[in-house]
């Protein structure tokens, strides 16, 4: 560094704000190395270190704090300490300033693990929903009715070109929703004959597939017939 | 739809046709082959054919001439007029236009994207053209075969049905024109929404589409797009940690070497600890030593100090016993004095005189030898000062001569060191000599570039000249070589073949002909023979006429006779190849300017020969471009050389290059090595002679320094000398001789007065010899008294001078030992040997070379550790570079975007097989379930059909695509094929028009119904001026009358067209209407 020593007599408050790594975290880049003792070293009061987003005092027992303040907003969903400033006291030279951090960020980054459609529902009732970055991991077998919820509970939760959606922002992890086989007696008695026969020539691909991509893709068509029918109904005014 | 005028320009047969179509039944009619088929073909070509496309060809004029044009204006709702004019052919235009009166059109769309909107607007099934699976030809779909029929294949709708439609919007029109009893809404809804999910992302023929704006291939674009990243991150990962590992690897060799300079540093440390321990133990040890023998020394003194003290006790004891031997001598002496005075009492009264006589004379001769002692001594005073000075004047001499010497030493020394630097002053010189030369070599190297620079410009020059003449060369050679027209010499053998076959097809017409003209009357007769022409003759006499191969004779007014010889095979043969001459070797030899092929062929060679030179001069140009690039940079080579030319000869400064020529020139083949020889020679020599001047100007230093010492001492010696030559100023010899004389003359009177005192003591003895016998006694006591006082004195004396001399050395001793301090010393010697104590004993004793060598090793251990500092210091940077943890990161990222579009494209795909299938089940519902279009409009054509037909057939069965399942006949499905040709253009007709009574669309039929009986036709005839009120009809026939009441012909004269039945019904003869080529 070319800040020079502190001089014999000098009791100016000393500040510093680098951007490096004191190496207090495993496996983490080793660029712009920084040592533990710097602040001490060059005579400061204080040191900030810029580089990674969370919040830490990684000398707390030494008389110069050298903190990371972190990002005052968060932008991952692994940044558990980040989202703060750091509120920083000096008294004088030589009386260790007193450092707190201070939460100031917008976003709530949270990540969610839905195992039922209940589950899903109570993802709504999340207070603040709109400051949230919500991952959403929908690891449930649902029918085509409940399937249908799912997506507008999700559409609901992300928004279209027309609305908001309720949460700040959405990622939704599908990989493990898996449909019901099968209409299940879902679909409403009073359909036209056509449309009717069309359901159980799909429940029978169903019943009689031999593989389970075939399965799937049967009980997809249902899900998707249902969504029409839900569209068609809507439109008339009358709920499915 | 609706038409309102259809214009044809150079269209197949057809010159020129302008027709307006009436609002209801439209009937062309005109003689076969006057081209009303190509009529309806324009129409559906106007309607459906790129311009671009090759299906045209089939159009083109058999003569030749301009592409074909169609142009069309039709009305799809009102205020709703299009034009749409097509030219066709490679090159050709397209252009839509729109209005709402009919006069004032805009364009809409121009070229592609006339088809495209065409197709929209009819929604004939025909999907837009470009994309996979569209068809490259004329396009065809249920609708355009139902609306638009052909001659050729009249019951060709009742074979054909909506399932082979490309596109689902032919079915989509007719299921809205159907719908109040075709399907449930809400399933045409749900079919409708379905199949436009489908076709989101499937074409018509059920392949996927790729093409941009699909989902595939945005999905796909999305995963190519994270996998590149993925994969760039990858190579950065990789990268990174490569570089993590090379820094591990450092970091290691960095711990290796630092564990390395550690140890060195700690061996290095022992050694020097132990280096400092035996220096500071032998400092110690000296320290104890010196503070012993300081103890000593003053103990010493003590000691001395009581030994003196003794010593002087003991002289005083001494002294005092000398004293009390004094005391006893001098009585002893007194009484022996007692006896001789009591002697010489007695002897005096005798020689009392003589006595006093000897007495004086002795006295005399005393203060004789007193005299002579003193002169002796002055003299030996004198000797011994000139003696003194003498030995000043040798010493003075002694130090001039050492002066001389030492002068002479530094005049030699300023000798050499002027010798040494006159040799360096040479040896300079010649360097700067060599520097001259180089310099001059260089600029002779630079003159010598330049001159190759200058060259290579005078050459570009030239070249460019060159280049400039061969490319006139070469414009006046293609200039030539583009006045010839020619074919591909290749094609000169077809040609000479068919000159060879023309010939030989000639040659069976050449049979010679011999025509004899009768004439009964005189006539004038004109002959042409053999395609020459002979005058006209008036005879009445037998006119023999003789001829190779034709012969026409015209006979005015009467006949014209023309007899042609060979069989008619032969001169179709020979015309086909006339033809065929004319049409693929007459225009190469008009264009060549040639009569015949010969001709040709020299033209061809001629221009093979101006093609081969075009190509040489292309070749030359190529290489005068490839020389001419090559010296591009001979211009700034020749700057360069110049510059660098005057650069050395400024660096010459004045020296003339001239005067460096003769001796560059006498170094040889490789002045510049001889150079770097002479100059690292001279720089030896240079080293050398400035070691020989630096040591030679030590030794003057010294010599010159040794002189002023000598000089100093030499001046000191003559001052002294001069000082005591100054006190001998008659001269050292002068003085020493007369001091040598005076000391001779001192010594004889000292031996004259001796021997004057000799003899007078003799006689003096001899007088006194009695009284000496007298006195010898006494005296004899006396003197031994004397004696015994003198050695008592003298022992007195002795110890006296001795216990002073002792009771001094001890006061001094004393003195000294006073002034030592024995405690300090030995608080010293104590301090010193308790530091001696403390001083660490060192294990083993080190060399300076060990401990030399353990700084060499440590310091080459370090130098080394630097230089891993210095790489993993580099290696850090690299990973900067590459990224490190943040590449991972981001790869880490890019991985999971990867995974997520993956798995996104893996359920865009089973979403739209899902709907892809959802689709097909429904349609095999809706066609199970037969809420289909066959059966909507399967009882319209039925009841026609049997009105018709006179209930003969029950019904028409059509499928739910409208195809023709065939007729009902006593309650069984009949095929279409089994019932008579006549009914099923009937019944064709009969589909056709009520399709397009629920389209409320034009329906075109070309002669449909030739093959039906008068009843029928009658029939049709009140249907379709029924129909006509409805819908548009236009019907191409050769017999009008089957259509139009001979009162709605059109009447004879320059009408076109005529309109009745209250404008429903319009009659447009196409022999006015049309001009055909």
């Amino acid at each position: 560094m070319a800040l020079p020593a502190r001089e014999l007599g000098d009791t100016r408050v000393r500040i510093g704000c680098v951007h490096g790594c004191t190496f207090d975290m495993d496996g983490y880049q080793t660029n712009f190395p920084i040592c533990r003792d710097a602040g001490i070293q060059r005579g400061l009061d204080y040191l900030a270190i810029g580089d990674t987003h969370s919040f830490r005092d990684v000398t707390e027992t030494s008389s110069v704090p050298t903190v990371y303040p972190g990002a005052p907003e968060p932008t991952n969903f692994d940044e558990p300490g980040a989202g703060c400033v750091a509120l920083v006291a000096l008294f004088r030279h030589g009386l260790r300033p007193r450092v707190e951090a201070e939460s100031v960020a917008f976003w709530r980054w949270i990540d969610r693990r839905c195992r039922d459609i209940n589950e899903l529902r109570t993802v709504l009732t999340t207070q603040d929903l709109d400051r949230h970055v919500v991952r959403l991991h929908l690891d449930m077998t649902v029918s085509v009715a409940e399937e249908s919820e799912v997506e507008r509970i999700v559409r609901d939760l992300q928004g279209t070109d027309a609305t908001h959606g309720r949460a700040g922002a959405l990622l939704v992890d599908r990989t493990n929703l898996r449909l019901q086989p099968g209409s299940g007696g879902v679909f409403p008695d009073d359909l036209p004959p056509v449309v009717k026969d069309t359901i159980a020539r799909l429940d029978r691909l169903i019943a009689d597939a031999s593989d389970e991509a075939e399965k799937a893709r049967a009980t997809r068509a249902l899900a998707h017939l249902y969504k029409l029918l839900q569209n068609q109904e809507a439109l008339a005014g009358r709920a499915l | 739809m609706r038409l309102h005028r259809l214009r044809v320009v150079d269209f197949a047969a057809i010159r020129d046709a302008n027709i307006e179509f009436g609002p209801g039944l439209n009937v062309l009619y005109g003689p076969n082959d006057l081209g009303k088929s190509t009529l309806a073909d324009a129409i559906r070509l106007a309607l459906l054919l790129p311009h671009t496309s090759t299906h045209i060809e089939e159009y083109v004029p058999w003569t030749g001439g301009r592409d074909p044009v169609v142009e069309m204006t039709f009305e799809t709702e009102p205020q709703r007029i299009w034009r749409v004019r097509k030219e066709f052919r490679k090159g050709g235009t397209a252009l839509l236009q729109e209005s709402k009166n009919g006069v004032d059109f805009d364009d809409v769309e121009r070229a592609r994207k006339v088809d495209g909107k065409l197709r929209d607007l009819l929604s004939w099934g025909i999907p837009e053209p470009g994309g996979a699976g569209g068809s490259k030809g004329l396009p065809t779909s249920f609708l355009a075969t139902v609306l638009l029929s052909t001659q050729s294949d009249v019951t060709s709708v009742l074979n054909d049905s909506l399932q082979g439609d490309p596109s689902g919007t032919g079915r989509e029109r007719i299921a809205a024109a159907l719908s109040a009893v075709a399907q449930d809404p809400l399933f045409v809804a749900l079919l409708r929404a379905t199949q436009s999910r489908r076709d989101e992302a499937y074409t018509d023929r059920g392949a996927k589409k790729t093409a941009k704006g699909s989902v595939f291939k945005a999905a796909a674009d999305r995963l190519n797009e994270v996998r590149d990243e993925k994969e760039t991150l990858q190579k950065l990962v990789d990268d990174s940690e490569s570089v993590e590992r090379m820094l591990r690897e450092l970091t290691a060799r960095r711990g290796q070497c630092g564990e390395a300079v550690a140890m060195a540093a700690e061996r290095l440390g022992t050694l020097e600890r132990l280096a400092l321990e035996a220096v500071a133990l032998a400092e110690a040890t000296e320290q104890v030593r010196l503070a012993q023998a300081e103890v000593t020394r003053i103990q010493r003194i003590g000691s001395d100090v009581d030994a003196a003290a003794r010593n002087v006790e003991d002289l005083s004891g001494k002294a005092e016993q000398a004293e009390q031997t004094l005391k006893l001598a001098e009585g002893l002496q007194t009484e022996a004095a007692t006896v001789l005075e009591a002697a010489e009492e007695a002897v005096r009264p005798a020689g009392s005189d003589a006595a006093m006589t000897d007495t004086v004379a002795r006295q005399r001769l005393e203060l004789r030898k007193a005299a002579a002692d003193h002169a002796s001594r002055e003299a030996q005073q004198q000797i011994d000062g000139a003696m003194g000075a003498q030995t000043l004047v040798d010493a003075a001499a002694t130090a001039e001569r050492e002066h001389r010497a030492h002068q002479a030493e530094a005049d030699g020394a300023r000798v050499m060191l002027s010798t040494a630097t006159a040799k360096q002053q040479v040896v300079d010189d010649q360097l700067r000599r060599v520097d001259a030369l180089e310099r001059a070599l260089d600029a002779q190297v630079a003159d010598e570039q330049a001159a190759v620079a200058q060259a290579d410009v005078d050459r570009d020059a030239v070249l460019r000249a060159r280049l400039a003449a061969e490319i006139g060369e070469r414009e006046a050679l293609a200039g030539r070589r583009a006045t010839i027209t020619v074919p591909e010499s290749a094609a000169l053998v077809p040609m000479r073949r068919l000159d060879t076959d023309l010939a030989a097809a000639r040659g069976a017409l050449n049979v010679g002909l011999f025509v004899t003209v009768t004439p009964r009357v005189p006539v004038d007769i004109r002959v042409h023979k053999d395609g020459t022409t002979a005058d006209s003759v008036s005879t009445a006499k037998p006119m023999d006429i003789e001829a190779n191969t034709e012969v026409d004779v015209d006979i005015v007014n009467v006949a014209t006779v023309r007899v042609r010889g060979g069989r008619r095979e032969a001169q179709r043969t020979a015309e086909s190849l006339e033809e065929r001459w004319n049409r693929e070797v007459a225009p190469h030899l008009a264009a060549a300017n040639v009569s015949d092929l010969e001709g040709l062929s020299a033209r061809v060679a001629e221009a093979q020969g101006l093609d081969l030179n075009i190509k040489t001069k292309d070749a030359e140009l190529e290489s005068l471009h490839g020389e001419i690039a090559s010296l591009a940079d001979s211009a700034r080579a020749l700057l360069e050389a110049s510059d660098r030319a005057r650069v050395c000869r400024a660096a010459l400064r004045d020296t003339q290059p001239d005067t460096l020529a003769a001796e560059l020139t006498g170094l040889g083949a490789d002045p510049p090595g001889a150079l770097r020889k002479r100059r690292q020679q001279l720089s030896g020599d240079l080293e050398m002679a400035r070691a020989t001047a630096s040591q030679v100007g030590t030794a003057h230093t010294l010599a010159e320094e040794r002189g002023r010492n000598s000089r100093s001492a030499l001046d000191a010696a003559v001052v002294a000398r001069d000082a005591a030559l100054a006190m001998f100023p008659q001269g050292i010899p002068t003085t020493l001789s007369a001091a040598q004389a005076a000391l001779s003359a001192a010594s004889n009177e000292q031996e004259m007065i001796a021997a004057e005192l000799a003899s007078m003591e003799s006689a003096i003895a001899a007088e006194n010899a009695r009284i000496d016998a007298a006195l010898r006694g006494a005296r004899a006591t006396l003197e031994q008294a004397r004696a015994g006082v003198d050695v008592a004195q003298a022992e007195r004396t002795k110890s006296i001078a001795e216990h002073a001399l002792q009771l001094g050395r001890l006061d001094a001793l004393q003195r000294q030992r006073d002034a030592e301090d024995l405690a300090t010393a030995e608080n010293r010697f104590r301090d010193a040997a308790e530091r001696h104590a403390t001083v660490p004993v060192p294990e083993r004793v080190v060399a300076e070379a060990e401990v030399q060598t353990a700084r060499t090793v440590t310091a080459r251990a370090k130098l080394e550790l630097e230089g891993i500092e210095r790489e993993i210091q580099r290696t850090h940077g690299a990973l900067e570079q590459v990224g490190g943890a943040v590449a991972r990161e981001r790869l880490r990222d890019a991985i999971e975007a990867f995974e997520l579009a993956e798995r996104q494209e893996r359920e865009i795909e089973a979403d739209y097989e899902a709907w892809r299938l959802l689709l097909d089940q429904m349609k095999e519902a809706d066609a199970a379930q037969a809420s289909n279009l066959g059966q909507a409009l399967g009882p319209a054509i039925a009841v026609r059909f049997e009105a018709l037909t006179q209930r003969r057939y029950e019904s028409v069965r059509l499928t739910a695509q409208l195809g023709t399942e065939g007729v009902v006949v006593a309650g069984a499905v009949r095929p279409t094929e089994r019932i008579s040709v006549g009914t099923r253009e009937q019944l064709s007709t009969l589909y056709r028009l009520s399709m397009a009574e629920y389209l409320r669309t034009t329906v075109v039929l070309d002669d449909q119904l030739v093959q039906s009986d008068d009843t029928r036709m009658d029939w049709f005839r009140a249907l379709l001026t029924e129909k006509a009120r409805q819908f548009q009809i236009v019907v191409f026939t050769c017999r009008p009358s089957d259509y139009l009441s001979a009162s709605a012909m059109v009447p004879k004269g320059k009408a076109i067209h005529k309109d009745t039945d209250g404008e429903f019904v319009r009659a447009i003869d196409l022999g006015r209407a049309l001009r055909p080529r």
